[in-house]
């Protein structure tokens, strides 16, 4: 599965760096001094890379953990995420990371221990409030967590910081660390959607929707609390059909009284990372729809989508309150 | 961009290293460049750098503006001899880092191919001929200067670097016999080439865009008079509307201004939604 690792010359000896690098035992290893000489420059082309990435270990300095954009969250205050992986093991055609990034490759940052303490020290000085923090932002939460492991270990931080709320978003079906653990009151796992045809043509690599609803009823019935999240809501040719089959599909499975949250949003990409996927994808269709531009953001143009969140909203609303409908907005 | 053939640069400092793939591919010598000695074929053309990482450079620039479109799509290659404290002689190696030996900057290549499988190695740029071998790398003259001049024309997973040890501490660069560099050379060339065309076919995969009617959109660009940022919103327009299969007709050519058209294809475009 990887083929490349480079590592930094500073975690080389690290026991997690030592851990992942068994695990690819046949893979061509590098030395870097800093994952940044690999992954920054310019000079690369991410849909080439995308076709054979690399792993990239490596130690983050600062900013483990960041204010998200407004609009980000489920109803709680203040809302942060963090980000102990650069990339996605998935290729969903219409992902921010192919246009905010210049390599394809994965980076993975080992030092768990200073994401943590970042992630205590906020839940300490916050602690009349309920912070929430968002992991699966720059990268999916659980699909690489079989080499990563850093879910299990964050699961143990969040067990220690009860007024701090955690959401692990997700479109993968790795949750053996979530099933082998006690299930968590202050955790949510967030599995995105969109329709089975939708998913199957703009989303490669991406578990069946069918396994993933099998992963969220096992962690219900385990306990754990989970979240849906429909985003990005692209609007095309019989949509009402496909969303109303995924809703049905959905909703009738699983148990609604533990579903967290659901939250929408619609596609929006900041225009310089439009721009630059589109150069990467010119045959892509989604690059090819007219689009408005919204404060710094290129979207697909408001009035076709209005009609489509507004039919979604409606059957959604059929089978939860609207107290836990949330969106996610520009 | 879709249509082109992929072409092959290959930037190569002796005249040694370069003469078996001169063979190989039946390059014929462009006796009008002075700078430096070209040689070329419908798809690939050879261009002998001389010693040095900056000479290497220059002649990498040299051969960029040789294209026959700064558009087409170019796999770069080096090619040549380099030492190794013990890798044996006549190996083939795929350079997947250099380090400028007196700036310490490093450049890492990007392997994308799967199939073709060159083992690989870390590769220091020096300025003298290297006897010591202090460091476990290849050791070579002139790859730091090709992937920062190549890193500017193309992405770095269309330059590669191939080295062929031709020196290591059992036999030294000072016993080096530099009459046995082509046939080293020509050894390898056959892997060399299988490598390439798996890039090639990823260059022709990651770049198949192309629109369907060339003449009929170059029919509509004449027909109007666009300001500059008219002509190119016109063109994302047709672009996009053949993305979606729709075909123009006639219609195209007959509004009564470059502004009527272009509204009329933000409206037909506007209309169409994604299909999945």
């Amino acid at each position: 599965m990887v083929a490349t690792i480079y590592i930094e010359g500073q975690i080389a000896d690290h026991p997690r760096t030592e851990d992942i690098i068994r695990r690819f035992p046949k893979a061509e290893r590098i030395m870097c001094e800093r994952y940044s000489q690999v992954f920054n420059p310019k000079a690369q082309n991410f849909r080439a890379q995308k076709q054979n990435p690399a792993l990239i270990l490596a130690k983050k300095h600062k900013g483990f953990v960041l204010p998200t954009p407004p609009g980000y969250g489920v109803g709680g205050q203040p809302n942060y995420y963090f980000s102990h992986m650069l990339n996605c093991i998935y290729d969903c055609r219409y992902c921010f990371l192919q246009g905010m990034y210049s390599s394809a490759h994965y980076v993975v940052f080992v030092n768990y221990e200073d994401f943590a303490s970042e992630i205590i020290e906020y839940a300490e000085q916050q602690k009349d409030e309920s912070p929430w923090f968002f992991s699966g932002y720059d990268c999916d939460s659980l699909a690489f967590e079989p080499v990563t492991g850093f879910i299990n270990h964050m699961l143990n931080v969040f067990s220690e910081i009860p007024n701090a709320h955690l959401e692990i978003r997700t479109k993968s079906t790795q949750i053996r660390c979530l099933l082998n653990s006690k299930p968590l009151s202050n955790v949510v796992v967030a599995f995105s959607f969109t329709p089975d045809d939708f998913s199957r043509r703009l989303e490669f690599g991406v578990p069946a929707v069918d396994k993933r609803i099998m992963a969220m009823q096992q962690l219900q019935q385990q306990g754990w609390s989970v979240g849906l999240r429909f985003d990005p809501m692209i609007s095309y040719h019989n949509y009402q059909h496909s969303y109303r089959a995924l809703f049905e599909k959905i909703f009738s499975r699983l148990d609604s009284e533990t579903i967290h949250s659901v939250s929408m949003g619609g596609f929006r990409m900041p225009k310089n990372f439009f721009k630059k996927i589109k150069k990467l994808y010119p045959e892509e269709p989604l690059y090819n729809l007219a689009m408005e531009d919204i404060q710094g953001m290129r979207c697909l143009s408001v009035s076709a989508e209005q009609d489509m969140f507004e039919f979604c909203k409606k059957q959604i609303l059929s089978w939860i309150p609207e107290t836990k409908l949330y969106y996610c907005d520009i | 961009m879709g249509g082109h053939k992929v072409k092959r640069h290959f930037v190569i400092a002796h005249s040694l290293e370069a003469k078996p793939v001169i063979k190989h591919y039946g390059l014929v010598k462009n006796s009008s460049h002075r700078a430096f000695e070209v040689f070329e074929n419908d798809q690939i053309k050879l261009i002998i750098s001389g010693q040095g990482k900056v000479n290497c450079a220059a002649a990498t620039a040299y051969c960029y503006y040789l294209s026959d479109s700064l558009d087409e799509q170019v796999l770069w290659v080096n090619l040549g001899v380099a030492g190794h404290p013990h890798y044996p002689i006549g190996s083939l190696w795929r350079v997947n880092k250099t380090i400028d030996s007196s700036t310490s900057k490093a450049i890492f290549p990007v392997n994308v191919i799967r199939t073709v499988s060159i083992s690989a190695a870390p590769a220091i740029t020096v300025d003298k001929a290297e006897r010591d071998y202090a460091q476990d790398s290849l050791y070579d003259m002139e790859v730091s200067g090709f992937f920062q001049a190549a890193s500017r024309f193309t992405s770095l997973e269309y330059a590669s670097s191939f080295k062929i040890v031709s020196d290591n501490k059992d036999q030294t660069v000072d016993n080096f016999d530099s009459a046995a560099v082509p046939t080293m050379i020509e050894a390898q060339l056959a892997t060399i080439d299988d490598y390439l065309l798996e890039l090639e076919n990823n260059i022709i995969n990651n770049f198949k865009f192309n629109f369907q009617d060339i003449e009929f959109k170059e029919l509509i660009l004449n027909s109007y008079q666009f300001t500059q940022s008219q002509r190119i919103q016109c063109e994302t327009l047709l672009n996009s509307l053949a993305v979606h299969q729709i075909n123009l007709d006639k219609t195209a050519l007959h509004h009564t201004s470059a502004k009527q058209l272009l509204d009329s294809l933000s409206d037909r475009l506007s209309q169409i939604k994604l299909t999945v």
